[in-house]
């Protein structure tokens, strides 16, 4: 008998129906990856499953008996955890004191707090983390905290425990790490649900799959029935030639643009040097805390180097704020978009008009004509998927949201691209319209740096890669065409 | 960033972690400074000692509530009028109930139906901040605004007097005084460190979502810090009173402030997730001592205390504020 057998899953929000026909049959300590589009209904099935929201109708089975699930209790009484990407952990409380949230040891009023921490220790050296159960989550690296969420779900004796896209946020090593205590939580029969977008991890890691696409379950196959194409059509429901879009053959990359040389910030930043050209798409590799994304800031001004020189075209550049970086040429796009890139509340032409509002302006006053008649332009040629520019930023997708920010770069007069994490957040087919820009942006002279931690994406979209470890240039490959990911890997790590 | 913390971890990096002692040390050099004034006899003096006691334990009551309402990442701005609102309804019930009753009886029967109004006010805030998802600082301000002008209603404009009231007036000072806030105290004390409502309050005041999604009823939590906040905030009313021997509808104003001030002083995060009772106590301590000072040494301290207040509440929050930046960065 499954462990957690769901069908005909419902739920409604004003306006959208976010799930249609959910369905997940889980088996005792296996490995299920759940896998669909932004918007497929993933989020809305393990909310449901969590207690977070109630669904309309649909039933839920665990080991055969209805199990209604109306509250985070309900979930936790029947044993199951959910880790959400951002995770929900109070900042100011310990580790030990996080873990009973909501659930505290002792009777009656009085905290239980010794009672605490030993059990907390215990978990936490069966998991082997290196903290102790006082210590506040905030002092924590973000993969600790993952630790402790782990240990939370472990604390409530879960039997099924979901993760949301675990390894967004960690590095490889941290990655490997958090595999081998899956495969532990496995071992001791916990079934685990397995949200990501990185296929990889999906065949190296995951026992079965399931596709979910517009709210409705698609199929569920064991992974080594699945193959990559096969798991990209079910998601997308339309089959992709290709991950990428092929070269031009006959693209010309022209003379040297960007010239970074020696720039240093602390130990972050390490006597880098490195040139981007005309035409070019310069990957920067390197894993998460290589000073990839400090690079960027440095060049984009954002930061204040301590010694080096960038010159651009030939003339040296000062880079004091980001503002002076725009009136150079210089954007970036920001792997952060909700925070860094747009402004949520506001429409999407009044985003797009924020660094250009100069160039709209009729005698003091914004030409407010000019400027949405501008955005209309950027939403054919970019095909914004939007009714129109006054929608507001929180409600397009993350590729779209990637659009509105290019388009406002663009207009700003951009020449050097610094594209940081360009797909992180962005569903597959979307991914593909943004890989078609940027090469479109590179045919048409412009210069483009992009940092990414998805091997994938450098070696298919690169043409040369410059890869990073601990604040230095490790090497380069010139040819990223012929460039292999264990190419890549050896100069990422020692 | 270990090397920066290593050379910040000597005397004065303990200091900083420890609000408490810094706070005290604080206290002690502004008594040390006060001892080559001139003024030194008058501010040792035991009448100005007495003096400053009374008004601690006064603001320490409030803060206290305060406090709570900081812990949870609310604020209460209310109860400056709430002060003066409860001073007024509980020397009118005495007023009332003087004909019917004995002196004493009509004491305690205005008190308990002051506090239970004053319970129902803070309630009302939980209420409506939780329910109608309204920022805390504009339902308390909302309410600093009708309750001034509610107190000044209740008999057009004058004060009641509480003559004829010693057990108010005897509550309101003293040792009985000091026993009331050493209960509160205490009890305010146990239920942050060692209980489930306490835990609950921090955890609010941290991540709202996370307390919310590990099953905590959060407006539970809410209704608590507000009512605890109206409670104390109307026993503090009613001690007003019993010590000015009258409700005054002009008493309190700004009062919230000292009450935020002090919560402050003594460590709370406006952030909320941060806080103690015995952090608000001390801070309570040191603003009214430093009030004390400029009330002796500066000849007209009355135009000077905003300022005084205002740089005490800077300074702290710089201070918290870059103890937190030193925390995330290490």
């Amino acid at each position: 008998m499954a462990l957690l057998d769901v069908s005909g899953l419902e739920k409604s929000f004003p306006g959208v129906k976010a799930l249609k026909d959910g369905r997940l049959t889980l088996e005792q300590g296996e490995i299920h990856a759940l896998l669909g589009e932004n918007g497929a209904g993933k989020s809305t099935l393990l909310k449901v499953l969590s207690g977070a929201h109630l669904a309309d109708a649909g039933t839920i089975l665990v080991e055969g008996k209805p199990a209604p699930i109306t509250s985070p209790r309900d979930a936790a009484a029947l044993g199951i955890a959910i880790i959400y990407q951002e995770f929900n952990l109070v900042p100011q409380l310990s580790v030990s004191e996080n873990l009973f949230l909501g659930r505290e040891l002792g009777k009656g009023p009085l905290v239980q707090k010794q009672q605490e921490r030993q059990a907390t220790q215990e978990i936490l050296s069966r998991l082997a983390a290196p903290f102790s159960p006082d210590t506040p989550c905030g002092e924590l690296t973000v993969a600790q905290q993952q630790l402790v969420e782990i240990a939370k779900a472990l604390s409530q004796n879960a039997r099924i425990l979901i993760m949301d896209e675990p390894t967004a946020a960690l590095s490889g090593r941290e990655v490997d790490a958090l595999f081998t205590i899956i495969r532990d939580l496995k071992a001791r029969g916990i079934a685990i649900v397995y949200v990501s977008h990185r296929l990889d991890e999906i065949f190296q890691l995951c026992d079965t799959a399931t596709v979910m696409r517009d709210g409705n379950w698609i199929a569920t196959k064991a992974v080594a029935d699945w193959t990559r194409p096969a798991l990209i059509e079910a998601m997308v429901g339309r089959s992709l030639s290709a991950e990428f879009p092929p070269r031009d053959p006959a693209q010309k990359i022209g003379e040297a643009r960007l010239q970074v040389k020696n720039l240093t910030r602390g130990t972050v930043v390490r006597d880098v040097s490195f040139e981007l050209r005309r035409g070019e798409i310069l990957g920067l590799s390197g894993l998460v805390g290589a000073g990839r994304t400090e690079v960027a800031r440095l060049l984009f001004g954002a930061d204040p180097r301590d010694s080096g020189e960038v010159l651009l075209d030939g003339k040296p550049l000062s880079l004091r704020s980001p503002q002076d970086a725009v009136k150079a040429g210089i954007c970036l796009l920001t792997e952060d978009r909700k925070r860094q890139g747009l402004v949520l509340d506001l429409p999407i032409r009044a985003n797009f008009g924020l660094p250009n509002l100069e160039g709209f302006v009729k005698s003091g006053f914004v030409d407010g004509k000019k400027e949405r008649d501008a955005f209309s332009g950027y939403i054919e040629s970019l095909l914004i998927k939007t009714p129109h520019g006054e929608q507001l930023g929180r409600n397009l997708s993350g590729g779209n949201q990637q659009k509105v920010v290019l388009a406002k770069w663009l207009q700003a007069n951009s020449e050097v691209i610094i594209f940081d994490e360009p797909t992180r957040g962005v569903d597959v087919g979307a991914k593909y319209e943004i890989y078609v820009l940027m090469r479109k942006l590179a045919e048409q002279g412009k210069a483009l740096l992009m940092i990414s931690s998805e091997l994938p994406e450098v070696l298919g979209m690169s043409d040369r890669i410059v890869v990073m470890r601990e604040g230095r240039v490790t090497g380069e490959i010139t040819d990223a065409t012929k460039a292999t990911q264990e190419d890549v890997l050896h100069l990422a790590v020692e | 960033m270990t090397n920066q913390g290593g050379a910040k971890a000597g005397l004065v990096g303990r200091l900083m972690r420890s609000r408490e002692l810094s706070v005290v040390v604080v206290l002690a050099v502004l008594c040390l400074a006060m001892a080559f004034t001139e003024q030194r006899a008058s501010f040792f003096g035991s009448r100005n000692v007495t003096n400053i006691v009374q008004q601690v334990a006064l603001l320490s009551l409030f803060a206290i509530g305060e406090t709570i309402v900081i812990i949870t990442s609310g604020i209460d701005l209310s109860l400056g009028s709430l002060i003066a609102f409860t001073g007024m309804l509980a020397a009118y019930f005495v007023a009332k109930l003087a004909v019917p009753f004995q002196p004493l009886p009509a004491a305690l029967f205005a008190i308990v139906i002051t506090l239970v109004i004053a319970l129902a006010i803070g309630l009302l805030h939980g209420t409506l901040i939780h329910r109608l998802k309204l920022p805390p600082f504009v339902v308390t301000l909302t309410a600093l605004l009708v309750l001034r002008s509610q107190s000044l209603v209740v008999n057009q404009q004058l004060p009641i007097s509480l003559n004829n009231q010693p057990f108010l007036t005897a509550m309101a000072q003293g040792a009985p005084l000091w026993i009331l806030l050493i209960v509160v105290a205490v009890v305010a004390h146990i239920l942050l460190s060692q209980t489930r409502i306490g835990r609950y309050l921090y955890a609010l005041g941290g991540n709202e979502q996370a307390t919310r999604l590990s099953g905590v009823n959060i407006f539970k939590v809410k209704l608590f810090a507000y009512g605890a906040s109206g409670l104390l905030g109307g026993l503090a009313g009613i001690l007003w009173a019993g010590y000015g021997g009258q409700g005054n509808p002009q008493i309190g104003v700004g009062y919230e402030l000292d009450a935020v001030a002090s919560a402050v002083v003594g460590g709370a995060s406006l952030t909320g997730g941060r806080g103690s009772v015995p952090g608000t106590i001390l801070g309570a301590t040191l603003l009214i001592t430093i009030l004390s000072a400029i009330n002796l040494t500066l000849s007209s301290p009355d135009i000077w205390r905003g300022t005084v207040v205002g740089g005490v509440l800077l300074f702290a929050v710089l201070v918290t504020a870059f103890q937190q930046r030193g925390r995330s960065s290490d």
